[in-house]
């Protein structure tokens, strides 16, 4: 049967086996543009999802608002007004801080499960694997949109941008969106072979929170340890990128090459990984 | 026209140090397995060399005893599965129907969820709009439509969840059992809804356990036994050959 001719307009159905690298590399790449033309559905998934999230409060969608603003009100009065801090930047760089490290930390626990817990979707239809992160970083953004209304609130109240500086938030934010889904996308991968890994990523980035200046601030003169302590974690740059802007300062040369860098590596590894074991996802989740 | 074809089809499920299973070592089974130099068994060879093709208008029956590799091989034609060696070659649009609940959001109204589905079915926002109508209809869910899935009662979900897997019709339909829901009135409904969708695809894959269908429906048949190709040919031939044994 097999020496009948392949009908000429026949595809693949999955991407051929091979040993090749550079195969497995566009197949893997295939999936990340596959799974981009998937946008209806994973924009419909991810809308859901939050809907879910809130389904049955009063108070809806309004809560992802809210929750964040309770949370960045409660670190104001604790460290801020009970604390000896200048209140306004105080204010300025929790808010942002939280806001990006929400998003950061959010898509990289969540990109841990991203693919286990799409188990049931992976073994029963045939889509990109790369849909699940789609929908991950989507609910996250809509989150962070919903927080930026707070940020932007606490910016009016206290310090209104006022040097086209603040501008340079948006590029930065768009570097944590891609390495956001590039960490998630590694993630997922990762965890779904050694699923002890999920439990590590969850103490690393509780950790994380504590080793990174979100409610604590430092001077980056200073040669201090706290200083030190700040600028050899890369998350601190990612979010200076976002949060400096916004206090009038632009963000310096080594926080966009710690975080520029970050992104590639992230990006070389998570589509690394996804190359070699994109064909085993089926099997282990 | 729609073809659909396997070519020379291996796949080998991973076995894990410690989930070995002990019939891995009797004699019987020995050559299902992939071992490593040592002797343990690192793989279980869940469908060896399937090779088949399949053009407009054929209809072709996966018949084998539980374990045979039957739904394995029906996900490798879906794309679900990759095959370790060989390749599935498809013309025209396909769809596997494998598991009715994926996608179904519990809160969502039984209208948000014909779009869900529709769109993880492949099909675009317009082309849903333009079926939800009838698929409403079908389903007999009237005003419940605009009401939480969560609350709908078992056969509510069943006949939404049947009418809408049912309203985008592939070139390619790969289904795993025979799909049916409801009541005895609507069990009627639904038979004749799956014959026409089973029309309108070019070629059709079923995996089924019921004789009498498969007869009626399809017009080949493959009998699996321990993941290789025991018969392929026309499906009474081969009914008959499997019944014997």
């Amino acid at each position: 049967m097999s020496d009948t001719p392949i009908p000429q307009n026949a595809r693949p159905v999955y991407n051929a086996p091979s040993a090749r690298l550079a195969d497995r590399f566009r197949a893997a790449l295939g999936d990340l543009a596959d799974g981009w033309r998937r946008r209806e559905l994973w924009s419909a998934l991810a809308v859901e999802d939050l809907r879910q999230r809130y389904h049955g409060t009063a108070l809806g969608m309004a809560w992802a608002v809210l929750s964040f603003a309770l949370f960045v009100g409660i670190f104001i009065l604790v460290f801020g007004v009970f604390g000896d801090r200048d209140l306004k930047t105080f204010s300025v760089h929790v808010s942002a801080g939280w806001l990006v490290w929400s998003f950061i930390s959010s898509l990289i626990t969540g990109g841990a499960t991203a693919f286990s817990k799409a188990g049931a979707w992976i073994a029963g239809t045939a889509m990109p694997y790369s849909t699940f992160i789609y929908r991950n970083v989507l609910i996250e953004l809509l989150l962070a949109a919903a927080a930026s209304l707070v940020v932007g609130g606490v910016l009016i109240a206290v310090s209104p941008p006022s040097s086209p500086v603040a501008l340079l938030a948006f590029p930065g934010f768009a570097l944590c969106v891609a390495f956001g889904f590039f960490a998630a996308l590694s993630l997922a991968v990762v965890c779904l072979r050694l699923k002890d890994l999920r439990f590590v990523t969850q103490v690393v980035v509780r950790a994380a929170f504590f080793l990174t200046p979100i409610l604590w601030q430092y001077d980056p003169t200073s040669d201090s340890f706290r200083t030190k302590l700040a600028l050899y974690n890369p998350v601190t740059h990612f979010l200076e990128i976002v949060r400096a802007p916004l206090t009038g300062v632009a963000p310096t040369t080594l926080n966009y090459a710690v975080a520029l860098g970050s992104t590639v590596a992230v990006a070389i590894f998570a589509i690394s990984v996804f190359a070699a074991f994109r064909r085993r996802i089926p099997l282990w989740a | 026209m729609a073809t659909l074809r396997a070519d020379h089809i291996d796949l080998i499920y991973p076995l894990r140090a410690g989930s070995t299973p002990k019939f891995a070592n009797r004699r019987a089974e020995a050559d299902r397995f992939v071992r490593d130099p040592s002797g343990r068994a690192t793989g279980l060879k869940a469908l060896s060399d399937i090779d088949f093709r399949l053009t407009d208008g054929e209809r072709l029956a996966l018949v084998g005893r539980n374990g045979s590799g039957k739904s394995t091989l029906l996900r490798v034609l879906g794309g679900v599965l990759p095959p370790d060696s060989g390749q599935v070659y498809a013309d025209g649009s396909m769809r596997g129907i494998f598991n009715l609940q994926v996608g179904a959001q519990a809160a969502a109204t039984g209208r948000e969820n014909i779009v869900l589905s529709g769109l993880v079915a492949g099909a675009s926002r317009a082309e849903i709009a333009e079926r939800e109508a009838e698929i409403v209809d079908f389903a007999e869910l009237d005003d419940f439509i605009d009401m939480p899935f969560a609350s709908y009662s078992a056969g509510m979900k069943m006949r939404l969840l049947f009418a809408t897997a049912t309203a985008f019709a592939p070139d390619i339909l790969i289904l795993d059992e025979w799909l049916s829901a409801g009541d005895a009135p609507f069990r009627e409904k639904a038979k004749k809804r799956m014959s026409e969708m089973v029309a309108q695809s070019g070629v059709l894959v079923l995996a089924s356990h019921q004789r009498s269908l498969l007869r009626d429906v399809c017009t080949k048949a493959l009998w699996l036994h321990d993941g290789r190709m025991r018969m392929y040919g026309p499906v009474d031939d081969v009914l008959e050959a499997y019944d014997v044994g």
